[in-house]
């Protein structure tokens, strides 16, 4: 049986996984095209307004409402979509280029450099991660770069301790002996050996932190030290409708629940995937009903 | 070929906080054995005998405490760096597991290719060839080349592993238990295949294991390992038709027997107890607190090896009285 | 008057589901087991024999399916029990020790806690009774100092002296039958003949009936009256283990005799066996062996042979000896 059809058999089992895959599947999709399909896009820039329009409660036309600036936001949640891609992404591609290095380099070559790189990944760890992302963004300022930025530099570590374990043991495996007794350079050995069997956990783990990066940037907005409006980022538009939520609940409300249909969505993919990898659960899966 | 001289490795026990050193582990205490070339030599022992270590030390996993390693005349206890080209050139290994010892996500082709592009500047076309070449030589498919070691069997990843230490044309290979971790009908394949090259490829072997019965289909000389130290060295001969130490006789017991009327035959030697800690070895013979053979004299003076041929040597203080109650 | 066999296991067949498809680790086996036996169950990778040794002792992982056949014990199915039934027969009426000794205790408790639980759940006794009984079990399997090792852990123990303490542990229940598969795979050469002639001398002292599955054909001479050879999922021969080894039947069983390198005779080019076990997902029609085989006949490709009993307790799965098809 193919790693997809048992993929599939998965999905079949447990609607619930399915439903993570659609979910993400529909995230990435929206958010690829959005600005392809925006009906007001002016609106969803943030560019236009009319205050004639304004606080007006979903309806037929405006399905999401519309915000205190008369901007209709079911454009504005959609092209958050975008954004919240690009910073899920972003996060984790950037958080893999810092800790990966530095996991493998201290993992394999060990003894004082070693520690000294994992003393320094403990450091940013003794953080409460969100409060260091918090503190970094504050110093950067707003804007979309620098939230990146400030949540990749407190979340590399976590990716530096994963690559640092799966390193420390491999590297200890027959095949980096016979490596070496082949006259390999410890250099292409821990490139060529040693990195590709120690990246299993890590992707894994970066397939689910994507939701938890796109909560926490929209966690940096809400506290107004991330994406500056007008960008239409999620939590940014949550925070732009905090003052109304009793007399106009849907500004808030909608990028809301996309924010936590999105986030739950990534959490039920990522518990899929882990499932998939266990060894033991793969057998039991392929066994049909009896 | 090879000469190995009072080597040893000691492996230092630390601990508390700062790591204090409290002892050592005598994993090889003063080995010494000459391999001529040409022929297979057998370093025989169980866990904790110290031939594995001896193995690390001579291909340079390992740096030794003391003592001294000479390939072809060449001192390679101290090489570093550049020199060591030409030692890795002429040694290879293949050890237990081949799917351990084979890196799971690289194609056979490109395994049976590293040792070329690293020690020649052959082109590519050049190790295509090569390598397709080797490949047929330990009798492996061509459709192999494409597949991931996961996906072959315990006798044919086995085989890439030959074929990847044999594709420098090395002078000497060390094999480390090749067959433990295969099945029976298939150790045979792979012994044979291995004394084959050996003729082919005027090849010599140091061959590790603690498998008695490989040793004496494949090897030369034998030498008997037993918590660091060699308790017996000899011909294949003289070890299985004339052993003198306790220790080989308990070994060559412990083999299960197949033939029912030979089993009736063979004397059996029994050791008692467990292998004591190699961080405390018993004073005097290192056998003494399991030996049934062991005197007074056993437990405080450590013996000497006694040579009682041009290659037989012996290190036990009784042998000569025992000599007799073993072939009653 | 024929008595009633200890176990009596027939027309077993189990199939493992895995991702690459349906094993068929067993296929159609039987065989039967007096009172006092010791029978070894000899085969190399893939040829079922741990899968049998788990089916009889009721210890089949979850991904494994009984297909058919029935497993008797005293006359009862073993496979009809159920799951409280069940309890009350394993590690009690047949018990089983492994390869490694290592996994058979939990690395949290002591191997004496271990031993006083397995004491206490099977019979009402006092902790002071459990731990003299457990004492008593130690001395049994020859293992000195009997207090320092009941305090003491796993990890703290040789390889040697645990299996010794799994041995202990199994037999604590006075079961009628002990399954050991590979108990000595793990240990140094001198360690396994320390074991084995315990295992010899215990079979005796406790009249105890044996099931040995092993890789190594030696140790069934060592050890066991009775040898079965196992291949592919398939019972291919039986009889008494001097009979199966030095007159092999079965034409798998020649070659696996003279593969195996010995100590004491001087021996011309070791003969092995060419080609490789059948895929199990999907087992050829015929006899598994049948590619392998340099004594094929037509019909080993088409159908399989039926055991034929060359004399009482001999028997063999092969056209060669006149097998009629299935």
């Amino acid at each position: 049986m193919s790693e997809f059809r048992l993929y599939l058999s998965l999905m079949r089992r447990n609607p619930v996984y399915l439903t993570g895959l659609i979910i993400v599947s529909s995230f990435v999709l929206i958010g690829l095209i959005a600005p392809y399909i925006l009906t007001r896009p002016g609106d969803a820039w943030g560019i236009t307004y009319d205050v004639s329009k304004r606080l007006m409660p979903p309806s037929l036309e405006y399905p999401f409402g519309t915000d205190e600036y008369g901007r209709d936001l079911f454009n504005r949640v959609l092209l958050g979509t975008r954004f919240s891609l690009m910073i899920g992404v972003g996060v984790v591609a950037l958080s893999l280029a810092i800790g990966i290095p530095v996991g493998l380099v201290a993992g394999y070559v060990g003894g004082k450099v070693g520690t000294a790189l994992m003393r320094v990944t403990d450091m940013f760890l003794a953080f409460p991660p969100l409060l260091l992302a918090i503190a970094l963004a504050a110093t950067f300022g707003r804007g979309l770069l620098n939230t990146i930025l400030a949540l990749s530099l407190s979340w590399w570590p976590w990716y530096s301790r994963l690559v640092y374990l799966q390193v420390s043991s491999v590297r200890n495996l027959p095949y980096v002996d016979a490596a070496r007794v082949i006259g390999i350079s410890e250099v292409r050995i821990m490139f060529r050996h040693v990195l590709p069997n120690s990246l299993t956990p890590v992707i894994t783990q970066a397939t689910l932190d994507t939701g938890s990066a796109i909560l926490e940037a929209s966690a940096l907005s809400f506290l107004g030290v991330g994406v500056p409006p007008p960008t239409p980022e999620w939590g940014l538009l949550v925070s732009s409708g905090w003052h109304l939520i009793s007399k106009a609940w849907w500004i808030s409300f909608f990028p809301g629940l996309a924010l936590i249909v999105t986030v739950l969505g990534f959490n039920l993919l990522g518990d899929a995937v882990k499932e998939l990898m266990d060894p033991r659960l793969r057998n039991l899966l392929s066994m049909r009903r009896v | 070929m090879l000469k190995v001289h009072e080597l040893t490795k000691y492996f230092p026990i630390k601990t508390g906080l700062f790591g204090r050193v409290v002892g050592y582990v005598r994993a090889v205490d003063g080995v010494s054995f000459e391999v001529p070339e040409g022929t297979v030599f057998a370093l025989v022992g169980e866990s904790g005998s110290g031939k594995t270590t001896t193995l690390r030390c001579i291909l340079k996993l390992t740096e030794p405490t003391s003592g001294e390693i000479l390939i072809d005349g060449r001192n390679i206890t101290r090489l570093k760096g550049g020199d060591l080209k030409w030692f890795r050139r002429n040694v290879q290994a293949v050890f237990q597991n081949p799917y351990l010892s084979l890196n799971p996500r690289m194609r056979v082709k490109d395994l049976v290719a590293e040792p070329l592009a690293t020690h020649t500047d052959m082109s590519k076309e050049e190790i295509r060839r090569k390598v397709a070449e080797v490949l047929a030589l330990v009798g492996l498919p061509e459709a192999v080349a494409n597949q991931y070691p996961p996906s072959l069997s315990g006798g044919q990843a086995q085989r890439v592993a030959i074929a990847r230490a044999l594709s420098i044309e090395p002078k000497l290979l060390l094999l480390d238990e090749p067959t433990s971790a295969l099945d029976v009908s298939v150790q045979a394949q792979i012994l044979n295949l291995l004394v084959e090259l050996k003729e082919k490829l005027r090849l010599t072997y140091l061959l590790v294991t603690h498998d008695l019965s490989v040793v004496k289909y494949m090897s030369d000389y034998v030498s008997v390992m037993y918590l660091g130290k060699i308790m017996e060295v000899g011909t294949t001969d003289e070890i299985f038709n004339e052993p003198r130490h306790p220790y080989t006789l308990a070994l060559l017991s412990s083999v299960p027997e197949l033939n029912p009327h030979v089993k009736k035959q063979r004397r059996k030697v029994l050791l008692s107890g467990e292998p004591p800690s190699p961080t405390k070895p018993p004073s005097g013979c290192r056998l003494s607190n399991r030996c049934p053979y062991a005197a007074k004299e056993c437990m405080t003076k450590e013996p000497e090896l006694v040579k009682l041929t041009e290659t037989h040597y012996v290190r036990c203080v009784r042998q000569e009285s025992l000599g007799s109650l073993i072939n009653a | 008057m024929s008595e009633e066999k200890l176990l009596k296991v027939s027309n077993l067949s189990v199939h493992y589901h895995t991702v690459e498809g349906v094993v068929k680790a067993l296929r159609d086996v039987s065989l039967e087991v007096d009172a006092g036996d010791s029978l070894c169950v000899v085969g190399e990778s893939g040829s079922g024999k741990s899968t049998l040794g788990l089916a009889i002792s009721l210890s089949l992982p979850k991904n494994a399916v009984v297909a058919s056949g029935t497993i008797l014990y005293k006359g009862k199915d073993l496979l009809k029990l159920t799951p409280a039934e069940a309890r009350k027969y394993r590690g009690r009426e047949i018990s089983m020790i492994f390869q490694d000794p290592a996994t058979t205790f939990n690395p949290l408790f002591t191997v004496g806690e271990h031993l006083t639980d397995i004491l206490r759940y099977h019979f009402s006794m006092s902790k002071e009774e459990a731990v003299s009984r457990a004492v008593e079990l130690l001395k049994m399997v020859q293992l000195p100092d009997q207090l320092r090792i009941l305090r003491a852990y796993p990890h703290e123990l040789s390889g040697g002296m645990l299996q010794r303490a799994a041995i202990a542990a199994a037999l604590s229940t006075n079961p009628k039958i002990l399954i050991a598969d590979e108990p000595t795979t793990m240990l140094d050469v001198t360690t396994q003949a320390q074991i084995l002639n315990l295992i010899n001398s215990l079979k005796r002292e406790l009249n105890l009936t044996l099931i040995l599955i092993t890789h190594n054909l030696g140790i069934a001479s060592e050890v066991c009256s009775r040898t079965a050879v196992m291949y592919a999922g398939f019972l291919v021969e039986e009889g008494l283990t001097e009979e199966v080894i030095l007159d092999p039947l079965h034409p798998y069983t020649a070659k696996l005799v003279k593969a195996v390198p010995t100590v004491t005779k001087a021996q011309g080019k070791l003969s092995y066996i060419p080609g490789t076990l059948p895929d199990l997902r999907n087992p050829p029609v015929g006899c598994p062996f049948v590619d392998r085989c340099e004594s094929a006949l037509p019909e080993c490709r088409t159908s399989l042979p039926r055991y034929s009993y060359v004399s009482d307790g001999r028997r063999v799965a092969c056209f060669l000896y006149g097998g009629e098809e299935v």
